[in-house]
């Protein structure tokens, strides 16, 4: 299955559809060490099944507070907990497409619940040993980035 | 035994017999949500007929006193090192918990672990999860474990 294409029409599919604010994919990169990005916000979901993983969506502030406002309709001025929550619930999206195209391909994976975190000089860690793909994206307000990291059993 | 005693005592014994260090619960709410200044979250997710995410925060220094036990070697700063031992950490309760929470944890798939760490950063879980959460002391200080279970 080809990960990264499910990510980004899935993502392209949400963000035109759900949040209402069309966004760009600018590269993908594999790599596998802890990445520093400008991202100050992360929305993250686990799950497991014939391939185990986790997926994360975060952005740099700007971005975040504009995502929130397009998706809920309002102006969003701190990364408060309208952020958090809409990020929780866009990775959770993002999480289903993932989840309903393995399903396709015969790979059975189940959800587990979202999280998300705000903060300053956020690290994300992969694992040793498994495949980390981070798609990178853009609108007018800033970047965005969807991070998968799998392993398959 | 409710479902905090079993997450004690599986802390406990991941760190007397892994980490090779001892703690003890301390009497104190972690669930009063404050922001975490300088430290490292490990989480994983858990899916199935239980959904949920399992979680252990811990602050800089304590992280890198329960990595250098860990691996046996001194631990100067947050590193790879410390990101995987955190990982791993998460990883063995999570699976401690998928085992205390299903019938020899068949119904229960785990996710990867992740970490989080940052200068100064705070959660927030999804709505309508029951949270457990417990803190533990060490020498260097205290951390805490927190389960969020889907109703």
């Amino acid at each position: 299955m080809d990960y990264v294409t499910v990510l980004q029409e899935g993502t392209v599919e949400i963000f035109e559809t759900m949040v209402m604010l069309p966004i760009v994919l600018q590269r993908v990169t594999e790599h596998s060490d802890s990445t520093l990005t400008d991202a100050r916000v992360t929305g993250m979901i686990g799950f497991g099944g014939t391939i185990k993983g986790m997926i994360g969506v975060s952005a740099t502030a700007d971005m975040a507070k504009i995502v929130t406002g397009s998706l809920l309709g309002m102006e969003i001025a701190h990364l408060d907990d309208d952020v958090k929550d809409a990020f929780g619930e866009i990775a959770n999206m993002i999480a289903g497409a993932l989840k309903s195209a393995c399903g396709e391909n015969g790979i059975d994976i189940d959800l587990a619940i979202p999280n998300s975190v705000v903060g300053d000089c956020l690290h994300i860690s992969g694992l040793r040993g498994a495949k980390r793909v981070v798609l990178e994206f853009s609108a007018s307000a800033g970047k965005l980035w969807i991070e998968l990291k799998y392993l398959e059993a | 035994m409710d479902i905090k005693d079993k997450i004690v005592e599986s802390t406990k014994e991941i760190f007397s017999t892994m980490v090779m260090m001892d703690v003890t619960v301390v009497d104190q709410d972690p669930t009063a949500r404050q922001a975490i200044r300088d430290g490292i979250s490990g989480i994983i997710g858990l899916a199935g007929t239980r959904k949920g995410v399992l979680a252990i925060h811990i602050p800089a220094p304590v992280a890198l006193a329960i990595t250098g036990s860990f691996l046996g070697m001194e631990v100067e700063e947050i590193n790879e090192d410390v990101e995987d031992a955190v990982g791993e950490l998460a990883n063995m309760l999570g699976g401690n918990v998928k085992t205390i929470l299903s019938e020899n944890g068949r119904d229960i798939e785990l996710s990867l672990p992740t970490t989080i760490s940052g200068t100064n950063y705070d959660f927030q879980t999804a709505k309508d999860v029951e949270v457990t959460a417990l803190a533990f002391a060490t020498d260097t200080g205290t951390f805490s474990v927190e389960l969020q279970l889907e109703r």
